[in-house]
This record gives C-alpha cells, structure tokens and sequence, in this order.
C-alpha cells in the first residue's frame, strides 16, 4: 500500500506542470477568451507521426481556447516563433520501439523563456491520437490550471443493429464500441463518478429495469429487486447514493437507495410522473422531471424529500434536465413550435439561454466535466446523432457515431488512466 | 385494495335498483363503474371527448360490430353467484357466442392517459368477456409515441397501462388476471413521423396469456 501511494506520488510529482507559480494563461471559465496563440512542432521518423500530429492540432482547436500559429521556416527559434505571432511553442519528438510509441514533449512559455511542462508519453502503437489526448491535456492543464477533457468518453445509446444498445466512443467520436449486447431494449446511460461504471435501464429481464455495468469486467448487476417497473436512475456526487424511479400502479415516483440497491426509500409522492432525476453536484438536491402541474417540467427537490421547487414555467414540454460540473447551471430540453432544442438556466430557475436552434429536434443535453460543452442528440440532419457545442461560441461539431440512430449521450467525469 | 369490494356492492345495489325501475330483467352488459372508480382514473368527460375526437379510425372499428354477450349473461350478481352461474349456463351456450371480441389496440390523446368513450365501452365489453371466459389472462402493454424522453414515455406508457387495467378492475375483473407492462416509446406501431402515425403508437395494447 505505501509503496502504491509512494509511486503515485512521484507520477504526480513528474506529471505536474513544471511552473510552481502557476500563472494562468488561459481562463477557461471566462465567457470568451482570446484565442491563445501556439505553435506546434513535431518531429521524428515514427510512421504515426502525421496521426499524432493530426489529432493534437484538432484537440487543440477543439477546445475553442488557441489559435494554431503557423510558420513557413519552422525552425524551432523561439525567437522565429515569437515574431509570427506564437506565445506558447510544444515541442515533441516521436520514436517508435517496436511495438510502443513514445513522445517525448515540451511546452515553453517562449515570451518569458520558461519550461511549462516536460513529460516523456508511451502508448500502444495501435492508438496514436491517444497520446496526443494526453498531452493535450496536460497542455491545457499547464496553461489553464483546469482538467482537459480530451481523454473523456460519451456513452450513448443506438439502434445500429436493430435494437437499442448502449455504446461508447471517445469525445471526438472516435473509437464507437458496444457496451451491451443483450439484444434486449436498453436505454439512459448514466456514469458513475468515478468513470467505471454504466447504470442503465433495460429490458433484458422482461419489464424495464436499473442495471450497472463495470466497465473494467464487463459484469452487469441488476441493482433492485422490486419486481415493478424502475429505470432513469443516476449517482450521488459521491458515489454512495442512487436515485431513480419506480412505478407503481401507474405511479412513477422518485426513489433513493444506496449504492448497492439496497436501503430504499421514497422521495417524491404524488399523482404526477417523476422522472429522469440528477444529482447536483455540488449539494444536496435533485433536479428531475415531473407532470404534475399537467405538463412535463424541470423540478428540483432536497435529498430530504422537502421543498419540491419548480423551475420552468414556459412551453409544455420540459425535460432531460443536467446539472452543470459546478452546480450552477441546469441544462434541459424544451418542446418549441419547430421542435425540442437545448436551453441552460442558473440552478434557480432564472436567466434561461438557448443553446440550441434545431432545425429538427434537439434533445437530452450532457455536459462535458469541464462545463464547456453539451452534448445532445439532434435529427438536423435527418438521422439522430449525437453533436457536441462549444457553450462560449456556440460553434457545434457532428460526432461519427453509428450507423443507425444515436441518441441519450452521456459525456463522462474525467477518467483515470 | 380493500376499496373494490365495497364500490362492487354499490355497483350491485345501483344496478339492482337500475333493474327494478327499468323493468329490464337481463343487462347483456357489463355495467360501468361508479363515479368515484372513475376519479381514481384520472378521466374528465372533456378530455374524453377530444380523445374520441383524434382517435384512430381502428379506435371505433371494432364497437359497431362487438360481439354481444350471450343473452344469458347477468352480471347482476355477486362473484360467487356468478362462478355457480357459470358452471349451470357453461352447456347451453352456443360455441361461437364464446368467440373472443376485439382486442385491437386503444388510443390516447399526446401526454394523456384518459380513456375516451370509445375506450371504455371496448374495456366494459372485454370485461364482460373476461367475467364469461375465466381461464383468460391478458397482458396489457402500454405504449406512447416517439416525442419526450423515453424515461418520461416509459412512465407515460405505464400509466395508460395501469389506468386500463384500473378500469377492468373497476368493472369487478380480479387484478391477478391482469398483468400492465410499460413499452414507452420504444415498439412503435407505426413509423411514420407526423401526427397520424404518432396517434396510432399512443396506445394500449392487448396480448392474450
């Protein structure tokens, strides 16, 4: 155990931006930012080299943050570099060994002369764009004080083979995999908080039911044992608690339990149809959705049971409701005349903003853990797929997904490698 | 529970008194349930009409042509009456009067669960049915169209479930016989997406056990 604790130590050591003074170059949290001028130069004679080279330029850009300065006579002079317009400069250099690349990288604060990180990456030679996601975020790590997201995943849920499975591909849309094959109905991918597990509602066992997924064995668990109807369900920030719903006799209300399914108890009553609820991260409360004024609406209510609150009163459809990673904003869907699209408002309700603008319908927005982004499914272009927008911008990308319909995305907490 | 044995009485003593100033010896129908098994159900008469309104044409197809219940059939008694009944009639009914009626699907309105008055007058006939055919189970599957979440549909689903089986229960049917299961959106019946297909996949559909 203490030799663990000592290794990892000293990876954070190794790992950790070289400037102790951290000062921030980029303010991630700002509603705009000025594009952050860098230069890459990467060399080497390892055939993944222009892969590598590819997919850290489109992290980079990806993340809204920098503007990829170029230069005809990329000779490495710090001086050349700051005369065309760089501030920050990566230098990196690819080998290969066998079967294992490894990139050795720099990052310089080139206007003031100082070594922003130094780090030495291996990976299989196999996946080439992972080790740019690394260092890309340690790069944003270094510039901004805050996590990149580019080793995230999006679980979501397609019907490519006929019936809805959950699958899982990388942020960009790289990498689409299977997470289940039951051949079965199964639907609301949710991440545990610490990445390494899928809770999910599926038909696999007859009526709709919670099951979790261990994405390291595969193993999956059906989480309670009323036999009624129990889906949507989703993780206390810390892991402990899940929430979800259960029907009884045409009544779907709230329920908690721990995290093995057990210790049940009831947190919404009534007549009206509780649904899709979400922890807030940073307290005590639950947002989900409800009918009880007659229409489907975004409600939050204590871990207590008390003070059902709520939170949206215009148009008749409001659902899908995500809690920013702060706490601080409340993303949901809402039916408009052409269709549903993304709106964000501050946890009480108040100073609504569209995100989304269709065409189609937009629907079931996830936040990136770095609370820059939403995912959601849109049909703008006929199929469902899942699209990212950059909140700041607006600028929205298209991932690859399926072939068949994706929807339900559920972008991940950062994950441990 | 415990509420069904007491709003039965009071359907029994309505009809009986309904009997005596009719001066009808024979109801061939189920009679429908009282005012209060209908508050639990959640209907209102407006919302039933404009349901009856927007219904599928399939909605109505079938209640011209319902199969009647044998003549012999009164349902003006208590259970265990009926049971014996059954047992003494079984012989004399003709086989084809036995046929099963129409167990076509039933419609809903977007985001509702009222059953309209052509709903009702289908379950009150599958009730009648049920009560003549007591080896048969049904599996009532709700289902809604593709618009909203499928946690919110699968809710949806399951209430439009539960309030059909509510009412064959109202109408005296043991609950036992009865299984609800929710699909939501996920097994349309049609997958066209514009209103009309939209309204034949907002329903409740029956499978016989």
């Amino acid at each position: 155990m203490r030799i663990y604790i000592l290794t990892y130590m000293i990876i954070f050591i190794l790992a950790s931006p070289l400037n102790a003074d951290a000062k921030v170059y980029i303010d991630i949290n700002a509603p705009s930012t000025r594009s952050y001028p860098i230069a890459i130069e990467l060399s080497g004679n390892a055939a993944a080299l222009p892969s590598v080279d590819s997919a850290l330029r489109e992290d980079l850009d990806f993340s809204g943050l920098f503007r990829l300065v170029s230069g005809k006579g990329e000779t490495g002079d710090a001086a050349f570099w700051l005369s065309v317009g760089a501030e920050a400069l990566i230098k990196a250099a690819l080998t290969e060994q066998g079967e294992v690349l490894i990139l050795e990288a720099y990052l310089y604060d080139i206007a003031r002369g100082k070594t922003l990180l130094a780090k030495k990456y291996s990976g299989s030679s196999a996946s080439p764009s992972s080790l740019a996601h690394r260092l890309a975020n340690d790069i944003i790590e270094a510039l901004s004080g805050e996590r990149g997201i580019f080793e995230t995943k999006i679980a979501f849920v397609s019907n490519a083979d006929g019936n809805k499975e959950i699958y899982m591909m990388d942020f960009d849309g790289r990498n689409v995999r299977k997470v289940t094959a039951n051949g079965s109905i199964n639907l609301s991918p949710r991440w545990s908080p610490d990445g390494r597990e899928l809770m999910f509602t599926s038909f696999k066992e007859g009526s709709a039911a919670l099951f979790t997924k261990d994405l390291a064995s595969y193993a999956e668990r059906r989480l309670l044992k009323t036999p009624n109807m129990n889906m949507g369900g989703s993780w206390s920030p810390n892991g402990k608690k899940i929430v979800f719903t259960v029907s009884n006799d045409g009544d779907s209300d709230l329920f908690l339990a721990d995290y093995g399914g057990k210790a049940m108890r009831r947190l919404t009553s009534g007549w009206g149809l509780d649904v899709s609820p979400v922890w807030s991260p940073s307290d005590n409360k639950i947002a989900y959705v409800s009918d009880n004024s007659g229409n489907p609406n975004i409600y939050i209510v204590a871990e207590s049971g008390k003070n059902p609150t709520r939170l949206t009163f215009e148009g008749k459809y409001n659902t899908s409701p995500a809690w920013s990673p702060r706490g601080d904003q409340i993303a949901y869907s809402s039916l408009q005349k052409d269709g549903f699209r993304i709106y964000i408002m501050n946890s009480g309700g108040s100073e609504t903003k569209q995100i989304s603008f269709g065409p189609g319908n937009d629907e079931e927005p996830s936040w990136s853990p770095d609370g820059r982004f939403l995912a959601f499914s849109s049909t703008k272009d006929g199929k469902k797929s899942i699209y990212i927008v950059a909140i700041a911008s607006g600028k929205s990308i298209k991932l690859g997904g399926t072939t068949g319909q994706d929807m339900s995305p559920a972008w991940s907490p950062f994950l441990h490698n | 529970m415990q509420r069904r044995f007491p709003l039965r009485d009071n359907i029994v003593l309505f009809f009986a008194l309904f009997t005596i100033f009719s001066g009808c010896a024979v109801n061939r129908k189920v009679p429908p349930p009282s005012a209060e098994e209908l508050k639990g159900i959640n209907t209102s008469s407006n919302e039933m009409n404009r349901a009856d309104d927007i219904a599928p044409s399939e909605d109505n197809s079938g209640l011209d042509n319902a199969q009647p219940l044998p003549p012999e059939r009164d349902t003006n008694i208590t259970e265990e009456a009926l049971s014996a009944k059954e047992l003494s009639i079984e012989d004399g009914v003709p086989i084809e009067d036995k046929k099963p009626l129409n167990l076509d699907d039933i419609y809903f309105e977007f985001d509702r669960s009222d059953l309209s008055i052509s709903a009702r007058k289908r379950l009150e006939e599958i009730a009648g049915w049920m009560e003549s055919e007591q080896s048969v189970k049904l599996r009532i599957e709700g289902h809604a169209d593709e618009r909203g979440t499928s946690e919110y549909n699968l809710a949806l689903g399951d209430r439009r479930a539960n309030a059909v089986k509510k009412y064959l229960t109202a109408l005296g049917i043991d609950g036992g016989r009865l299984k609800a299961i929710s699909y939501g959106e996920e097994m349309p019946a049609d997958l066209v997406q514009t209103e009309s297909g939209w309204a034949k996949n907002r329903r409740v559909h029956f499978e016989q056990k």
